[in-house]
């Protein structure tokens, strides 16, 4: 690619140096990607998550006044694509894990199968402990991996084909994007910085804002819930 | 073609891996003809936004790569040129009181005096110098990516070069 080095001047290969770029920051500037053009509002026939992310922004937007706001409509609609690529794109051997885990024939309770209903139920108190540090203004490092598990299993619930009703796959798909959130705001951004406070707040608003923990709670036999 | 065809349907991992197969060689040239990682940065999102808007209006003539490079080059051209307007105002500025320095700056070494060099080149030739000497572009993909053709693009080159030899004067000694 690079010609003739041979062939050029020593002089021209003395300004190599010239403005050289250092390592390429490429998934930073993905998600700018992403979230610039989910912040188009007139874009044309988007992907869906996109379409997502801008449902999201607007509904984060009517939520005005929070600090960082900006930042963190940017940060949901990259995070959103990102939940959307990371479902697609996401290692298909680990599927039967869920559907052994999934026992049909079990009892349902709310039109929910056993395995949905534990992992409702273990995702509840992971959220409530979450809620309980955002308000405070803090997020445990130690809850990334636990969210991260808990992620991987939700995706995989969705995308069984079969037993879920569009009830229960909005509230997975709910859960899915604020389980996300915990992974991003726990997980290696320092914290104490604008960007940690920002995803904290984030993820706080959008637990709030979505009810998540109640519905949850709704879902589930009595007691069920961590909440 | 069939990646950009399924990116434009809504694909995101087709667009995902157009952005991957292309975003370095873009991220490269944006900060050579930048200078500063936030500018490189902030041209090559753009590009790549502007680029995904308009997947529809590619037609597959040319490359998406060269189709998307002279979407890179077009952002970074007009967004430097904003740019160098405010340095110019914050220049003048700077200049305009009783603190500009009575002092001569020291000379500076060949290398300092082959950037200011570069940095003073008129955009047409500077941005053809950098695509072809620096990152290895060859005529003909520069002179598709500026819309010119490839003799331009040659006449270019050759111009940059000449007015480095001009503005480096006597140190070119050191080089021949």
């Amino acid at each position: 690619m690079t010609p003739t080095k041979d062939d050029r001047p020593a002089w021209i290969q003395a300004v190599e140096g010239y403005n050289r770029a250092g390592a390429v920051p490429r998934d930073e500037m993905w998600r700018g990607i992403v979230a610039r053009i989910a912040a188009e509002e007139d874009h044309g026939e988007g992907v869906d998550d996109l379409a997502r992310a801008r449902a999201r922004k607007r509904k984060q937007v009517s939520a005005s006044g929070r600090r960082g706001l900006g930042l963190a409509v940017a940060a949901a609609a990259a995070l959103v694509l990102g939940v959307g690529v990371g479902r697609m794109t996401a290692p298909t051997d680990t599927a039967p894990v869920a559907a052994s885990t999934a026992d049909v024939t079990a009892p349902r309770s709310g039109g929910l199968d056993l395995a949905t209903r534990e992992h409702l139920g273990r995702s509840g108190s992971l959220l409530t402990l979450v809620r309980a540090d955002a308000r405070d203004g803090r997020m445990d490092p130690a809850v990334a991996e636990w969210a991260d598990g808990l992620l991987a299993q939700t995706r995989l619930l969705l995308d069984r084909r079969d037993g879920i009703s569009p009830d229960t796959r909005e509230l997975l798909l709910d859960l899915e994007l604020v389980l996300a959130q915990v992974v991003g705001a726990a997980g290696p951004t320092p914290s104490g910085t604008e960007q940690a406070d920002t995803e904290t707040a984030l993820t706080l608003t959008s637990l709030e804002e979505g009810r998540l923990l109640p519905r949850i709670e709704a879902a589930l036999p009595h007691g069920a819930a961590g909440a | 073609m069939e990646l950009v065809e399924r990116a434009g349907a809504g694909d995101q991992v087709a667009f995902r891996s157009l952005y991957d197969r292309n975003v370095d060689r873009i991220y490269r040239l944006m900060h050579r003809m930048a200078g500063e990682e936030d500018l490189a940065m902030d041209y090559t999102q753009e590009a790549f936004v502007r680029a995904y808007q308009r997947l529809d209006q590619f037609r597959g003539d040319a490359a998406f790569s060269t189709w998307l490079h002279s979407i890179a080059v077009s952002v970074a051209l007009n967004g430097l040129r904003k740019v160098d307007r405010h340095r110019k105002r914050e220049r003048s500025l700077g200049d305009a009181g009783p603190l500009a320095s009575p002092t001569r700056r020291p000379d500076p070494g060949v290398r300092e005096r082959l950037d200011e060099a570069v940095d003073g080149l008129p955009d047409i030739y500077r941005v053809v110098f950098l695509m072809h000497d620096l990152e290895g572009y060859s005529h003909g993909e520069i002179a598709s990516f500026l819309g010119v053709a490839e003799g331009t693009s040659k006449a270019r080159l050759s111009r940059a070069r000449s007015k480095l030899r001009d503005a480096l004067g006597p140190a070119m000694k050191e080089y021949v």
